[in-house]
């Protein structure tokens, strides 16, 4: 273990895409040749911005492709983020976390379930052949507008994903439906038995999705969620991810529900 | 009965006069700490409690810090210096005077803390308190007097003797270990997002970086002039035991000579500008 | 790792005075206001007689602020000064903090990654522990098994009796050590057995107790709901003296200081008593109010660190009880549903 696990290495922005009014997704490449990040849909990179800091950041590209992130200006290092231009450098650390368990949804009926940001962590996964029987989108945003990755949803959905919107509060020229991300499951027939979800988005929009398929039958061993917690090593030192017996940067970020139930009530209520 | 004895029964039925009757919803006290020669803050919400009050020479808080964040009526215990501290409180709209029944009570000294942690108790007067302005709140609802005010005078007009020169304040503000325990114990940092909490470090980051540590403690100061009650709550927390007070002391000193303003003076008119008291300071 | 030796007071003196000359002798010494462990050039500096410090050896191996790297803004490689320094003995540490750098030890070194700056001062570091003959109305080690005698941590124990110290070694590094010094360490002989086993009752049960943490730490996993935690944490003031003095408390925050195009990253303390510990971008907070910064607290050092790391994060050294301002005693914190 002779690697400091707390040294960057050197990652440069070779593309910005302009998602919405506070969403960017940036291309990255390293700049060592001989480094290369593989990482598992549902894990995450800590960014550093020059003289800033870093934040953690889902991946929301698939291993097969170049590292791409999301991200959300909200704070200090996301503001700085996005300032970067193509060419720029940027501080790289992990890739960390547990991420979303792909496997176990093979021959399932997987839905995908986003709110916000939180498609960004689930792209990763749709990106992805990973040989489940059906793959749904359920996602929503608060207005048309901050939906992300629109212009990639017909090549989504030419690989056969059904992709269902909604927005809380409609635009002109929007078309589609209208409520919580909720309201587009309960619309839904689904085959509990074979269902396996995969929830990331904000803690609210969690909770309520946790308790609808919960009503609905899905059972807690294939619902899993992407929890979110303020980080500052990534490596489980820090202390700042410690809730309960785990740890979100190294046990999670994803969790199964039973897992998560078990969680102390202030991170999360299911 | 001793006047101790007398002083705790009397307090005791004062709050659960208070509370029974529902004229306030808790009354801010002090109970004996969990070793000797240590008085803590108590908060009796019922009559069968108010046996756990006391009062003696350990109550060090300044019972008045509680007051901002909280609903409904309260009663509270408060020295003289705690009474200063509570009319600028008011002063500054963070707490209604009648959401508040002020109980004060005649103080005759606090004791010095011991040194923290492996210390023996001092037995001394706490030093703060030889520069004691007020022994009574002026500020109060019902009064308890002990007659134990005449025991604070002034050990020597002239205040605490010679002033630290700036290289022996910068010494002792190498000590500070930022547990922020001075900005907690103090009523008049009320701020919800403190600047100097290092949260978003524009001023101070919450590590000891360059000359932060001076920066810390020479800004607080200056906050503090004019508004400190020097109740020394601040310099009995702190586990370095900096003369936080003595410091305090002297820039309010400066706003009371240039600007004829001290901590709960005015109280019930015109407060003086943050700006007036830094162009004081500077002079 | 059950044998015992023995020394006398005047031999261990003069092993270390000559050891203070290649190596780094820390030892508790009062210094001005405080007490901390502080370099010693000879035996006699030390100040066993004090009950204990106030700054644990942790303020010396988990320093409060330090560098991690440092990278220029442009090209933004990372480089790290080289850790360098003499090897470092520190004697006197009470059981009850040689206990609390266990925790940090199973903590920052175990797992899937190792906590260098920490791995690279603790690798140097002898710790050699001496057993308590007086206690502070707030000490409880008995209660939580890490003292006063022997604690749950360290490299080497000594109990002192009159001229002599019993020694027990408790790790290979504490037995490669006596090994090392032989000719004054010698192997205790079935009188010096007894003698110590003695003293070492004497001393245990001279010791009062405080509290019942096997019963506390059970009742208090079905407590998180009570609403006992209202009025327990009511006078808390959310300062971070108890987490910033606790030996075990190694909770850090990470700031990039920019100076012109240069930047360094710094590490320091942190406590999750203070009101943004929690707080994520954007303001999401699990714990917006003191009162669950409260109840995590005691959680955190009572359950969730022992069920993360297989450690107790609580060593029973009173410090937290002796300096907070509200004089909040974790024992009647932790008793309340006993």
């Amino acid at each position: 273990m002779g690697v400091n696990p707390y040294l960057p290495i050197m990652g440069a922005v070779e593309g910005v895409r302009v998602e919405t009014e506070d969403t960017k997704t940036f291309t990255l490449k390293l700049l060592d040749p001989d480094k290369k990040l593989t990482v598992n849909p549902g894990q995450f990179i800590l960014v550093g911005a020059m003289g800033v800091g870093e934040a953690p950041i889902s991946v929301c590209s698939p291993p097969y492709q170049e590292l791409q992130i999301s991200v959300r200006k909200i704070g200090k290092v996301t503001s700085a983020l996005h300032e970067a231009r193509a060419g720029d450098v940027l501080h790289v650390r992990g890739p960390y976390g547990r991420g979303w368990p792909i496997d176990e949804a093979k021959g399932k009926e997987l839905l995908l379930i986003g709110g916000g940001i939180g498609l960004a962590s689930l792209r990763a996964v749709a990106l992805i052949d990973i040989g489940a029987k059906k793959v749904t989108v359920c996602y929503g945003s608060r207005t048309p507008s901050l939906l992300l990755y629109r212009e990639e949803f017909p090549l989504w959905e030419s690989r056969g994903i059904e992709i269902d919107l909604t927005v809380d509060k409609p635009e002109q020229g929007w078309l589609g439906k209208v409520g919580v991300v909720t309201k587009l499951l309960e619309q839904r027939t689904m085959d509990v038995e074979r269902t396996m979800a995969f929830i990331c988005g904000p803690p609210v929009m969690i909770k309520f999705t946790v308790r609808t398929l919960s009503s609905i039958g899905l059972k807690p061993d294939s619902i899993f969620v992407s929890l979110e917690s303020r980080m500052r090593c990534g490596i489980g030192k820090c202390g700042h991810c410690h809730f309960g017996g785990k740890l979100v940067c190294t046990d999670g970020p994803v969790f199964s529900l039973d897992e998560a139930k078990g969680l102390p009530k202030e991170l999360a209520q299911f | 009965m001793s006047v101790g004895a007398r002083t705790e029964e009397r307090i005791r039925s004062i709050a659960k006069e208070l509370l029974s009757r529902r004229e306030v919803d808790c009354f801010i006290g002090f109970q004996a700490g969990s070793m000797e020669g240590v008085s803590r803050p108590y908060f009796a919400r019922d009559e069968s409690e108010v046996h756990r009050l006391v009062w003696n020479r350990y109550c060090r808080n300044n019972l008045t810090r509680y007051l901002s964040g909280m609903k409904g009526k309260v009663g509270v215990l408060v020295k003289g210096c705690d009474g200063l501290a509570l009319m600028q409180l008011i002063a500054e709209n963070q707490v209604k005077r009648a959401s508040i029944h002020v109980v004060a009570v005649e103080c005759g000294g606090i004791e010095a803390p011991a040194v923290p942690y492996s210390g023996e108790p001092t037995h001394a007067l706490a030093e703060h308190c030889k520069r004691c302005r007020a022994n009574t709140s002026q500020l109060y609802d019902t009064l308890v007097e002990t007659g134990e005010g005449m025991a604070i005078k002034q050990a020597d007009a002239g205040g605490m003797g010679s002033w630290a020169s700036p290289d022996e304040w910068l010494a002792e503000f190498q000590t500070c270990t930022r547990c922020l325990a001075c900005i907690r114990s103090c009523p008049i940092c009320y701020c919800t997002e403190c600047a100097l909490n290092g949260s978003k470090p524009w001023l101070v980051s919450k590590l000891e970086l360059q000359g932060e540590l001076a920066t810390f403690h020479l800004v607080r100061a200056l906050h503090m002039a004019g508004r400190c009650s020097e109740c020394g709550a601040c310099e009995m927390a702190c586990p370095a035991r900096i003369p936080l007070t003595r410091l305090y002391h002297l820039v309010n000193k400066k706003v009371e000579s240039e600007l004829g303003y001290s901590p709960g003076s005015r109280f019930g008119s015109e407060l003086v500008g943050v700006t007036e008291v830094a162009e004081a300071i500077h002079r | 790792m059950q044998k015992l030796y023995i020394v006398n007071v005047e031999g261990l003196r003069d092993l270390f005075n000559l050891l203070a000359k290649e190596k780094d002798l820390y030892a508790p010494v009062a210094i001005g206001k405080s007490s901390e462990f502080s370099k010693v050039s000879s035996f006699d500096d030390a100040r066993i007689d004090l009950v204990n410090v106030l700054r644990s050896p942790k303020f010396q191996l988990l320093p409060k602020t330090e560098e991690m790297f440092s990278y220029d803004l442009k090209s933004g490689e990372p480089s790290t000064k080289p850790s360098s320094g003499r090897e470092m003995v520190f004697f006197g540490v009470r059981p009850c903090d040689a206990s609390a750098i266990r925790v940090l030890d199973t903590v920052l070194l175990g797992g899937r990654f190792i906590d260098p700056p920490y791995s690279s001062r603790r690798q140097r570091s002898l710790i050699m522990s001496v057993a308590c003959e007086k206690f502070a109305p707030y000490c409880f080690c008995k209660d939580m098994g890490t003292g006063p005698v022997e604690g749950l941590g360290g490299d080497i124990s000594l109990t002192g009796d009159a001229d002599v110290y019993y020694v027990k070694p408790s790790s290979p590094q504490g037995s490669r050590f006596i090994d090392l010094h032989n000719d004054v360490f010698r192997p205790a002989s079935k009188g010096d057995s007894d003698s110590y086993n003695r003293r070492r009752s004497a001393i245990e049960g001279s010791m009062g107790s405080s509290l019942n943490i096997k019963s506390s730490t059970e009742k208090l996993k079905g407590a998180y709901d009570d609403p006992l935690w209202s009025r327990l944490s009511e006078t808390c003031t959310g300062c971070a003296m108890c987490s910033f003095f606790c030996p075990t408390c190694y909770c850090f925050d990470v700031f990039d200081y920019t100076e012109g195009s240069h930047c360094t990253r710094f590490r320091g303390w942190d406590s999750c008593s203070s009101c943004d510990f929690s707080r994520m971008a954007g303001g999401i907070d699990p714990r917006p109010v003191g009162e669950k910064r409260f109840r995590h607290r005691i959680f955190h050092k009572s359950l969730y660190v022992p069920e993360t790391f297989g450690v107790s994060a609580c060593v029973g050294c009173g410090r937290c009880v002796s300096l907070c301002p509200a004089n909040i005693d974790v024992r009647e914190v932790l008793s309340s549903w006993a």
